[in-house]
């Protein structure tokens, strides 16, 4: 089971990745103007950059163990996981 | 995730979760076919992306900033541009430039500051101003409303003369107050060379973990909303100049979103709302908002936050009516 530390590193590679893919690829000119490109590519290495900071951190753990905050805590993950999981998704399997 | 920005998400998931079902609901009633279904899912994809993948830059640098001025600035040198007065309440509002934290840091900040000696008033300004006059929300705001400035300028202008009369009413009873804050100065961790850096990823990964699904959830609302609501049967409702700002207001209030990503929201509902009703959405969702209303009993007495925030409520739907009557020439 991953722990909560790698869940976090993958997501945020996730929107890296993603950020990175749309801007090197021109796929978003689909999704943004073409004055945003700058932006994503900034955004994109920004987050690869917290990703690889916060994978070493040792702040980040949790102490809110309760079942309703385990809940929560998976679908806010789940929510913010969906952006790039649509994108990636869309991209290698044409979804 | 154990953060400030988490205050009240129970209540503003089962919000965003109870609205998402209310528009799949009006979808199952609206559609009439397979191929139009699928068309509209398709509509709705991309406009979600769009909002997605257009803010969420100005997310990322937003938090980085943030997380930067935790590490590197002291509170004692802004303690002191903060002195009672015009000038001083002026200087709290508009801080946000040089030191652009969104709503989700103003309030650690703050009560940083009145630990400093920092007058209630002047911070109750700085708290209500700080998260839309800032460099990155107004850069936002700009990019996300097509370079209008007329946008940008009714925001940060409007929020600016709220923050400063509010504070103002506040101070009017200020010195009743039996609450005072000690003074000494706070104990501050030590951190040195790559410890410093490390801690600026970890909390710039805790605040985007923070604020980031509720956006991604609005987001998803938004578009939702834009690419499947049954106009004809709402645009009544949602055009009217009044009933469509409470409604904005009450919706921005519960969602509670980064200033930093707000106007993409608030820029896809265009098309659907008065231009008031967006404007309040982008305001309420910054002063009266949920998680301000949750946080500032810690910083603030009971009378400050309840006095401060109606007289902001009032102040948001006054600039609200105005926004509507010079963009579309009348008031209802």
């Amino acid at each position: 089971m991953l722990s909560e530390r790698s869940l976090r590193f993958v997501i945020l590679i996730g929107y890296g990745y993603s950020l990175l893919n749309m801007w090197w690829t021109g796929a978003m000119y689909r999704f943004v103007g073409a004055a945003s490109g700058p932006l994503e590519l900034v955004g994109g290495i920004l987050v690869g950059v917290i990703a690889a900071g916060a994978l070493n951190g040792r702040e980040a753990e949790s102490s809110e163990d309760t079942a309703g905050g385990l809940w929560l805590r998976g679908v806010l993950y789940a929510l913010f996981a969906l952006p790039p999981a649509i994108y990636l998704l869309t991209m290698y399997a044409g979804w | 995730m154990t953060h400030g920005t988490l205050v009240g998400a129970k209540l503003r998931t089962m919000t965003l979760a109870g609205l998402i079902v209310l528009c799949i609901l009006a979808i199952g009633l609206y559609e009439t076919s397979y191929a139009q279904y699928a068309s509209h899912v398709q509509m709705i994809k991309t406009l979600f992306q769009s909002i997605v993948w257009e803010a969420f830059p100005f997310i990322v640098i937003g938090v980085a900033l943030s997380a930067l001025i935790d590490s590197f600035v002291g509170a004692n040198g802004l303690s002191a541009l903060l002195s009672d007065s015009l000038g001083g309440r002026l200087t709290a509002g508009m801080l946000g430039m040089v030191l652009p934290v969104c709503d989700c840091g103003t309030i650690p900040v703050a009560r940083t500051m009145r630990r400093k000696g920092v007058g209630e008033s002047v911070v109750f300004t700085f708290a209500l101003g700080t998260p839309t006059v800032n460099a990155v929300a107004i850069f936002s705001t700009f990019v996300a409303f097509h370079q209008q400035w007329s946008w940008v300028l009714w925001r940060a202008g409007g929020a600016l003369l709220i923050a400063i009369f509010s504070g103002v009413i506040v101070r009017f009873g200020e010195d009743a107050l039996t609450e005072k804050w000690e003074t000494n100065a706070l104990p501050r961790l030590q951190r040195r060379g790559f410890a410093v850096w490390r801690h600026v990823a970890n909390h710039s990964a805790g605040e985007l973990f923070a604020v980031g699904p509720f956006f991604v959830a609005s987001a998803l609302l938004a578009a939702v909303a834009q690419g499947l609501w049954p106009l004809h049967t709402v645009t009544g409702f949602t055009q009217h100049s009044v009933w469509s700002i409470f409604l904005l207001m009450g919706l921005g209030s519960v969602l509670s979103l980064c200033s930093e990503a707000d106007a993409f929201v608030a820029a896809s509902l265009t098309t659907l709302f008065s231009p008031g009703a967006v404007m309040a959405f982008m305001l309420a969702g910054q002063i009266t908002d949920l998680r301000n209303l949750l946080l500032m009993p810690q910083v603030f007495s009971r009378r400050t936050v309840t006095v401060g925030l109606t007289t902001a409520f009032i102040l948001i739907f006054a600039c609200a009516l105005l926004v509507n009557r010079v963009y579309t020439g009348g008031w209802a």
